[in-house]
């Protein structure tokens, strides 16, 4: 049984249509990629998949059951949202962002213990950013604020994460370390779903992609056989080629550059394998 | 060392936080000893502790004379005018921290949502309807009430930014309380009703009577006490609705609530105070320089500094000259060039 099924999901903000019968499913464990244009609908689907947009039609189910029987409560153990990076405007402590993501295991009326603290304590510790635990929220690095995010997630309790965008606005090195620490987490049994703009990055870690374009799902499946030339096409109206260097890794190169690949090809003694799987 | 070692050395003992608010409940307590003996009769401070030995305790301290006398200057005139300040201030203070989190904006007052105009506007209305000081405070609270419900009705309407259709519903009650009051400026009698009206909107603790005090202390405390167990969800809400929701928050239900609690104590200060502004923006801020911006430390920090400020407000308002200074006066005074220099530390978060 899949963990996380949207079943013809549709919806749209004041009669114009986002989402369009969308149709997939999710497995436990997996890292799961949305790729799709501005504006295609990524970000709602990703806030109906959470349970915070109700769906006009069709139905998400989480672990078996419509999302929409969980008690939120209920929900936010099980399944986490790490909002794109944004600015705060208040300057709480590292620990307290992350010491928030105990509320949902805790009553109207009870606070939160030492233990409380020592989970968030124990999140941060795992993504290796306990030096940031008594840092500012408001003066770290758009990086370090994106993985206190993450650590809140995992402080929630949660297996299954919704990021938006989490690698927008973050630097290169970055964006590196914040995919290296999702395919570790993916690797423990912790299950993904993020949007994202870079379809090198679903060539990096994703073990599945879901295309979206105009609310349809327009491509779905594993990386290898979905993140090609044809689909990037018509995903984002470029002219975009996807080569295969060595046996199980591509990269996405833009059309105009091809000719520079070309020469690296003549030119090039340590040249890469290329070829047989491009398209 | 071990990483639970290490791990518990992290872990802040909450106990250690707690000097703070002790603290300044010492100084609030002192602050108003002190005050009760300022004044046209002087009284010196070690009376006034016989004086409350004997009223809690009964044992005959002070002669009987002496001591009617004190019990008519201390307990009818100069406590409740104390205690309104202490609650005022600390209502006002209070359900600002909760709106600036609750508003994700370090800049916002309690009466963004109007409750200021409309429970002015209604006052003034009760003094050009009836004579009885309980009509206009009825329907004091009333127009706080009918201006938030108002703005909150407007944000409903249309689908959008919730945050910001309630700020625009605001704007938009506010300025209609603002021109009704106007209108009820027009209509009364420029020698009696008009003068009182200006007087009560200038701000000013010289009404409060022992028995409206007793009154309005209920609401003003438990709606204080009610925001201060939601702290924990207003910190959540200040990350922005979507987050709240996905951490098992009600968003509406919760905000319907705290704008609840916050329209009635800030109303409530209007009844007995009159319009009393800058408290609610600027004394949340000195809280977050003292504790930082958690609600659970920053909302009772907030309280007990507010109330502490306006004693200390008041007793400057009342003594400074020989006539009162309305109290607004004074705090807009104080508060205006605060502000100005808080503008510089908010940006920072905020752009």
């Amino acid at each position: 049984m899949a963990l996380l099924e949207a079943q013809n999901i549709s919806f749209g903000y004041g009669g114009r249509p986002v989402l369009d019968h969308v149709s997939f499913a999710i497995d436990k464990g997996s890292l799961v990629s949305l790729l799709g244009p501005n504006g295609c609908g990524k970000t709602t689907l990703l806030k109906t998949l959470l349970g915070l947009l109700p769906a006009d039609g069709g139905e998400v189910r989480f672990e078996g059951r419509p999302i929409s029987s969980y008690d939120r409560r209920e929900l936010a153990r099980r399944v986490a949202y790490v909002p794109q990076i944004h600015k705060a405007a208040f300057a709480y402590r590292a620990l307290d962002v992350v010491l928030m993501g105990r509320l949902p295991h805790k009553g109207f009326w009870s606070s939160y213990h030492r233990r409380d603290e020592r989970l968030a304590l124990e999140a941060l510790d795992k993504l290796g950013i306990s030096h940031l635990s008594r840092r500012p929220y408001t003066e770290i690095s758009g990086g370090e604020r994106q993985m206190v995010l993450i650590a809140r997630a995992l402080c929630q309790g949660a297996h299954t994460f919704i990021l938006d965008e989490p690698a927008n606005g973050l630097d290169y090195g970055n964006q590196i370390k914040l995919l290296d620490q999702l395919a570790t987490l993916s690797g423990e049994g912790y299950t993904f779903v993020m949007s994202t703009h870079f379809p090198d990055h679903v060539l990096w870690v994703a073990s599945q992609v879901v295309m979206l374009r105009d609310g349809n799902v327009v491509a779905e499946g594993p990386p290898d056989a979905v993140v090609n030339r044809q689909n990037l096409c018509h995903l984002y109206h470029a002219e975009v080629e996807v080569w295969q260097l060595l046996e199980n890794f591509k990269i996405c190169v833009p059309q105009r550059l091809r000719s520079r690949l070309c020469d690296c090809e003549r030119h090039d003694t340590h040249r890469p394998v290329l070829g047989a799987g491009r398209c | 060392m071990d990483k639970a070692a290490s791990l518990d050395r992290l872990t802040v003992p909450s106990l250690n936080r707690l000097w703070l608010p002790g603290f300044l409940l010492v100084l609030l307590l002192g602050t108003v000893t002190v005050s009760l003996s300022l004044g046209k009769y002087p009284v010196s401070i070690h009376e006034i502790l016989l004086f409350l030995r004997q009223q809690v305790t009964g044992w005959p301290a002070l002669e009987p004379e002496r001591y009617d006398l004190l019990r008519n200057i201390l307990w009818e005139i100069r406590a409740p005018r104390i205690a309104a300040a202490v609650l005022i201030g600390a209502a006002l203070s209070t359900s600002g921290a909760a709106f600036q989190s609750m508003f994700i904006n370090p800049l916002v007052s309690p009466g963004l949502l109007g409750v200021l105009p409309g429970a002015s506007c209604g006052a003034a209305l009760g003094m050009l309807l009836s004579r009885g000081w309980f009509g206009v405070q009825l329907c004091c609270f009333a127009g706080g009430l009918l201006a938030v419900a108002i703005a909150v009705g407007i944000a409903r309407l249309y689908r959008g930014d919730r945050l910001l259709m309630l700020i625009l519903g605001g704007i938009i009650s506010g300025s209609l309380f603002t021109s009704l009051l106007s209108i009820v400026k027009y209509l009364a009698d420029p020698y009696d009703t008009l003068p009182a009206i200006v007087y009560w909107l200038m701000g000013g603790l010289s009404m409060a009577d022992s028995h409206t005090v007793l009154w309005i202390s209920v609401p003003v405390i438990l709606g204080i006490v009610g925001l201060l167990v939601m702290a924990r969800y207003l910190n959540v809400l200040s990350m922005g609705d979507e987050e709240a929701g996905s951490l098992g928050v009600n968003v509406s239900l919760i905000r319907f609530w705290l704008i609840f609690f916050a329209t009635v104590i800030s109303a409530m200060t209007v009844v007995v105070g009159g319009l009393i502004g800058w408290v609610g923006l600027i004394i949340p801020h000195i809280g977050r320089m003292l504790v930082g911006p958690d609600n659970r430390m920053l909302l009772p920090v907030s309280a007990l500094l507010g109330g502490l400020y306006l004693v200390v407000v008041d007793d400057v308002s009342r003594l400074l000259l020989d006539i009162e200074i309305p109290l607004g006066i004074i705090t807009a005074l104080i508060g205006i060039p605060f502000f100005i220099l808080v503008l510089k530390n908010a940006r920072k978060g905020w752009g």
